[in-house]
């Protein structure tokens, strides 16, 4: 497909960008398969994620007044808040993206820092919904003791509930961590609109976890 | 004379390093080593590891076949037994099948193949490789910690009750799941992105190919065991209850979930196989491959259809009767692709200038042996037949035909046919064929004994027996020994080879990229970019055939 | 080799700034929708459906604009699309078998359909004491059954049988029970 020309041009032209790695022939290989890679993993999380969907979808239909009950436990506004920041999130991280592309060192450290002050104010909020679940014995499986009378399986509903949040709460701190990684880089001057392929990496996996959480408010709070 | 011309104008790459040693010797020390991101190196120390946990496994089945030996207890208790088992079942699956190929011989080749210099990702795979070791380590605390009783599919809801040590196996196991993961990942980057001018998909090796396919089912079935290990870990620990029939959930979810991957891991498992043996019945007969498409085509179809199958694992497992039959129907459409495949190589063969060295010997006895696995595999699909078969020898033999006759053959095929590249050096053909010879004869005295008192209704994972079934576990036994004494040969065989003094000449006279490169390879794979101008299996003697017959 | 990559990359692609406030208008609205959706009362089953249609419009949303992949390379529209039909192939074939239990023979796991029952029976007569004897003494029907089953595959056998030895209504299960036991 490629002709020697082609390949040799693009070796000589572009070789000595600073974040080159020498086993790749060019900056633009180099950055699609960084990207494609990422994808592949976004695809794993789909699949890792899949599992506890399953679950989720079993037991609502096995018991659906379980379900419609147990939801009631759950704070609709604490989640619609939550729903917002995540969306809010997700916006300022793709004018992170927007602004690298530009060459905007100042936008793209402001639209990261929004960013992770929006992680932390999800956590915040996940924090005060999990007491209220605690003080009110409402967990998972055996720990359940809630004094509210709910039909059929209230613990699997918490199992559920626990796990699914649980997992993606896990994949914010995570995702706090690489977007600080990324800030200390952004502020070392380290991307440009010739290598910016990290922050656009760093943003996929971020709204990967706004998406999770897209499906996870209705299906959690929203059962009625 | 060769299928590809090597570009002589210089590349960066070979301006920045001067030196162009052989990867054994670029970079000294072992830290050199621990700290490597070098494809060849890692499919080396994979290669190792693969190797050192193939023994430990297999002499846990020289010990389960040796207490079978009599219907009474001959040297280990019921639990020791059921330990056993447990042990031998969760390295050979973890540990050693699923790494083998991919891991270990991919990561050597694969790169070669493609001419590239390196995988898509380096660092990523030197981080899969010590997730591995990572997880190795939890299986040998469990081992020390007095081992699992479970059997390798951790069933719920016993696996849940059971006081032997199955959290540690399960976080284990949920560790090696990601470094296969991230090896999928790695290898589907690399042959997307990293193929050499030229290579277009239809000139790719099928070894290529096979990678591809396997590398797809890791990346989409691994991450929902993980999910599902973890889950029982939870159950284990908290009690969550999503398995577990006292808090109403389902013990049956969990086999669903289970199977969702370790049926897709069957074919993880043995398509990496029939990539290495596609390369060794061609270059070993001298012949361009029968149906090219077709192979490359049907390992990717069996990577699809390996995910609409799972149920079969389950029809005596109180699954709803309509799955079972629809399970079943699915089950046999795995058939086709695979037949295909076996064709092909049967007719790449025909009229070929067949060679019968060490890795020929290997592919011919996998074809037998394989060959069996499949069909019978069709008998266990069979829904009613499957309730007569389920949970007896019968099974035993079918997967042991399908995992050891099938993919480990094609492994230590491989690791012969490479031999040289890894190491410059050649082991001594004749005691190579003896050992091979020797383990198909053990091989098929141990399994095939096994399909007939299964199929007389001897059931697996049984400590003690009916007197009845006393002849042919005797057999069985007897035969595992021939194949123990086989496979020690050749280990043997390959590493008294290592002593000998320099660089030995190549004999098979490949054509695909990776012998186009130095032998040991040198650090950075080719001196320059190869450039590719004919399909993998343009051997010399297929061209001249070509134009011999006037075109 | 990917062709398509060495242009695409070489000036990045820039979307106007209202793009991505657009994108993010919809996403509110889109949310408010949904929230208001679930006071209205709709029945279950089309409640769940526009919560669902909602949440698959607000995911396409992120996924085209915010994560590019209209204007990416198709190989990594493919990676997300086939991930998505693998997890779609999981959920349809594993509830297709959950949910047609008991269609042909009766005693296939029918562990569930009691709990149904059970759940329902409590709602038509909630227990007297606000956490009722209804569901310890029911969680001790489980406790037994389990203990019964003692990690075989006959805990769905063995469960609905206690379960109908408790509420007195037995034969069919304990029938299916029976039947089960005869097999093995």
């Amino acid at each position: 497909m490629s002709s020697a020309t082609n390949a040799h041009d693009d070796a000589h032209g572009q070789a000595h960008h600073k974040f080159h790695q020498h086993h790749f022939l060019t900056m633009a290989q180099q950055a699609s398969s960084a990207k494609f890679g990422v994808w592949l993993f976004l695809g794993q999380e789909v699949l890792f994620f899949s599992g506890l969907f399953m679950a989720y979808f079993v037991f609502r239909a096995l018991y659906p007044e379980t379900w419609l009950h147990a939801a009631e436990q759950l704070s609709k506004t604490m989640g619609g808040i939550n729903t917002v920041v995540l969306l809010y999130s997700s916006l300022t991280m793709a004018l992170a993206v927007r602004s690298a592309q530009l060459s905007d060192k100042k936008g793209l450290v402001n639209n990261l820092i929004q960013t992770i002050v929006c992680a932390f104010i999800f956590l915040a909020v996940k924090y005060v919904e999990y007491s209220a679940k605690f003080e009110h014995g409402l967990l998972p499986g055996a720990a359940y003791h809630g004094h509210e009378f709910i039909p059929g399986r209230p613990e699997l509903f918490f199992t559920v509930y626990f796990t699914m949040t649980g997992l993606h709460g896990i994949h914010v701190i995570a995702g706090i961590g690489v977007l600080f990684w990324i800030l200390k880089r952004a502020i070392r001057g380290d991307f440009d609109s010739t290598y910016y392929i990290p922050v656009e990496n760093v943003g996929l996996y971020w709204h990967l976890v706004d998406l999770v959480w897209i499906f996870l408010f209705p299906l959690l709070y929203l059962v009625r | 004379m060769s299928a590809t011309s090597i570009d002589h104008s210089p590349s960066h790459a070979a301006g920045e390093h001067g030196h162009h040693d052989n990867y054994l010797v670029a970079k000294k020390g072992i830290s050199s080593w621990i700290w490597t991101v070098d494809h060849k190196r890692l499919g080396i120390m994979y290669l190792a590891a693969v190797i050192l946990f193939f023994i430990v496994g297999g002499l846990a089945a020289v010990a389960v076949r040796t207490e079978l030996m009599n219907p009474t207890k001959d040297f280990m208790d019921a639990n020791a037994y059921n330990r056993m088992f447990t042990l031998h079942g969760a390295v050979m699956v973890f540990l050693v099948i699923i790494p083998s190929i991919p891991a270990s011989l991919g990561n050597f080749v694969l790169p070669l193949m493609l001419g590239a210099k390196d995988v898509a990702f380096p660092k990523l795979n030197l981080a899969s490789f010590w997730i591995y070791v990572l997880g190795a380590a939890f299986f040998i605390a469990t081992l020390v910690m007095g081992g699992v009783d479970t059997g390798w599919t951790f069933y719920t809801p016993y696996s849940i009750k059971t006081g032997s040590s199955a959290t540690t196996a399960l976080l284990g196991a949920f560790i090696l799941g990601f470094s296969s993961i991230f090896t999928g990942i790695n290898f589907l980057v690399t042959i997307h992105k990293m193929r050499a001018p030229g290579l277009t998909w239809d000139r790719l090796p099928l070894f290529v190919w096979a990678i591809y396919a396997t590398a797809l089912m890791q990346v989409l079935a691994t991450p929902v065991l993980a999910i599902t290990l973890g889950l029982l870990v939870l159950e284990r620990t908290v009690h969550i209850g999503i398995f577990d029939p006292v808090y109403g959930g389902d013990p049956v979810l969990f086999q669903h979930f289970f199977w969702f991957y370790s049926h897709p891991a069957v074919y993880i498992m043995i398509v990496p196989g029939f990539g290495m043996i596609s390369e060794l019945i061609t270059v070993h007969s001298r012949k361009g491959i029968f149906g090219y498409k077709p192979i490359a085509v049907s390992s990717v179809a069996i990577a699809f259809i390996g995910f609409l199958v799972w149920g079969h694992h389950l029809f005596v497992s109180s699954q709803s009767a309509l799955a079972g039959a629809i399970f079943s129907f699915l089950t046999f459409a795995v058939a086709v692709p695979t037949a295909i495949k076996v064709f092909s190589w049967i007719a790449t063969l025909y009229r070929g200038s067949i060679e019968y060295n060490t890795p020929m010997v290997y592919a011919l006895a996998f074809l037998f042996c394989f060959s069996i696995g499949g069909l019978t595999g069709l008998f266990l699909g069979t829904l009613s037949v499957d309730v007569h078969l389920t949970d007896t020898y019968f099974v035993i033999a079918h997967f042991h035909y399908v995992m050891m006759g099938g993919t480990v053959i094609a492994f230590i095929g491989g690791v012969h046919h490479w031999w040289h590249k890894f190491t410059g050096k050649n082991y001594n053909e004749k005691i190579g064929v003896i050992a091979a010879i020797i383990v198909f004869i053990g091989f098929n005295v141990t399994f095939f004994t096994q399909f007939i008192f299964g199929s007389q209704g001897m059931p697996r994972r049984y400590w003690s027996y009916l007197e009845q079934y006393h002849t042919g576990h005797m057999i069985s036994t007897y035969g595992s020994y021939i194949l123990a004494v086989g496979l020690f040969l050749a280990l043997f065989n390959l590493l008294a080879s290592l002593r000998n003094k320099g660089v030995a000449p190549e004999r098979w006279r490949g054509v695909s990229l990776e012998w186009e490169t130095a032998t040991p390879p040198i650090e950075h794979n080719f001196e320059s970019i190869p450039i590719v101008t004919a399909g993998p299996y343009d051997f010399p003697e297929v061209r001249a055939a070509r134009t011999g017959n006037g075109h | 080799m990917a062709n398509h990559a060495h242009e695409s990359h070489h000036e990045p692609h820039v979307l106007p700034l209202s793009v991505y406030y657009g994108v993010f208008g919809a996403l509110l609205v889109l949310t408010v929708l949904t929230y208001a959706v679930s006071f209205a009362g709709l029945p279950l089953s089309l409640s769940f459906g526009v919560a669902m249609l909602v949440a698959s419009c607000k995911a396409t949303l992120v996924a085209a604009v915010f994560m590019h992949l209209i204007w990416d390379e198709k190989i990594n529209v493919i990676v997300l699309a086939v991930s998505v039909l693998a997890m779609l192939l999981f959920f349809s074939i594993t509830l297709m078998d959950e949910l047609s239990r008991g269609l042909i023979l009766p005693e296939e796991g029918t562990l569930y359909k009691q709990h149904e029952e059970a759940a329902l029976k409590e709602i038509a007569n909630p227990p007297a004491a606000e956490h009722g004897g209804g569901r310890e003494s029911g969680k001790a029907e489980h406790k037994a059954a389990a203990g019964a089953a003692e990690g075989s595959a006959a805990a769905h056998a063995a469960a609905p049988a206690a379960h109908a030895a408790g509420s007195g209504e037995g034969s069919a299960a304990a029938h299916a029970a029976g039947s089960g036991s005869g097999h093995h």
